[in-house]
């Protein structure tokens, strides 16, 4: 497994989230008169299915769905029961996948926790709350950090940075 | 990697290592690790990897980033289908890359043949462990160290991972 595994990097949402989107589409291919709406998006010709779908609020949008059927449950939750295929993996990530997803222009511990708990929305479909945010905003950044190594690719840092960029 | 005298642009953020450890952990190494260790815990085997080549293309501060191991676990060493949107990530890089490539390349064929990414012909002295709870380990892929590979515990940044992985129902996933 690569580029992943069963846990997502994303949150998951459920078919009430994606019902109002899927009806958007819908609408917007003409479909919506249709007994079969599906099939209909099936049969749409490609220009008309692709303006529909190719907008901003629309095409960053496929996730996988928690449906209770297709997907169960929160991939953590069937990990945790034993349901999954028991089957040999090869799972890996790379040294510095947050080079490729973090927030960039984080100065400050405190800037770092409204990150993670606001605009650092990658992660969290809905940001977490300030509840249960509690805990690792309370934990000292250092100990979530160290060591650092691996990976360690600032062996040294020029001023003014060094003082904290190892955090 | 070679390392020298290299400071990230301010834009990037004073925490910026910080918060790229973080990030990385968030998205997809804390449940890496999760994952391993379900398996293991279910007495199934896992085989579980940090790529650690830095292929051309990257800049000393942007380390080993997402997808730079692609190229490897297919072997494509002259980077077919990279251009126009991205270089040959083998540009300029010693054999030692290229010989990484095939490794990897040969250790997941044996995988995929066999559920055994080990014990195939020309294998070299590095053995990829199976993931124990007991003593959790994990391959690194690097073209700098000698055989290319070598077994690591995978215990590093142990506190902030759990705690990551603990919230993984407060993160709907």
């Amino acid at each position: 497994m690569e580029s992943g595994n069963s846990i997502p990097y994303s949150g998951l949402q459920g078919s009430d989230h994606y019902q109002p989107i899927y009806n958007t589409i819908v609408n917007a291919t003409g479909c919506h008169d249709a007994i079969d709406t599906l099939q209909c998006l099936r049969e749409a010709p490609f220009n008309t299915l692709n303006a529909a779908i190719n907008v901003s609020r629309i095409s960053s949008a496929w996730y996988p769905v928690v449906d209770g059927d297709f997907i169960a449950k929160y991939p953590s939750i069937q990990l945790a029961n034993g349901e999954f295929l028991h089957v040999p993996i090869i799972d890996g990530a790379n040294s510095d996948e947050g080079v490729s997803f973090g927030p960039r222009g984080i100065n400050t511990s405190a800037q770092f926790e409204s990150a993670i708990t606001g605009a650092y929305s990658l992660l969290l479909t809905h940001p977490l709350s300030s509840t249960n945010i509690s805990q690792p905003a309370q934990s000292p950044p250092e100990s979530l950090s160290l060591p650092l190594s691996p990976p360690s690719w600032y062996p040294h840092i020029s001023p003014p940075i060094s003082a904290i960029l190892h955090r | 990697m070679t390392l020298g005298c290299a400071a990230a642009p301010a834009s990037s953020g004073a925490l910026y290592r910080f918060t790229a450890a973080y990030a990385g952990d968030a998205v997809f190494i804390a449940n890496r690790r999760l994952q391993c260790q379900t398996w293991a815990a279910a007495g199934v085997p896992a085989y579980c990897y940090r790529f650690n080549a830095q292929p051309y293309g990257n800049t000393i501060y942007s380390g080993v980033p997402h997808f730079q191991e692609i190229a490897f676990v297919f072997d494509n060493p002259t980077g077919l289908g990279y251009a126009p949107a991205a270089p040959n990530p083998f540009t300029g890089k010693p054999q030692s890359f290229f010989d990484l490539a095939t490794l990897m390349s040969k250790t997941w064929a044996s995988f995929i043949n066999s559920g055994d990414p080990n014990g195939w012909i020309g294998q070299g002295p590095v053995s990829w462990p199976e993931y124990s709870l007991s003593a959790p380990q994990d391959i690194v892929w690097d073209a700098n160290v000698t055989n290319l590979a070598y077994a690591e515990a995978d215990t590093w940044r142990a506190e902030g991972i759990e705690l990551i992985n603990s919230f993984n129902v407060a993160y709907q996933r």
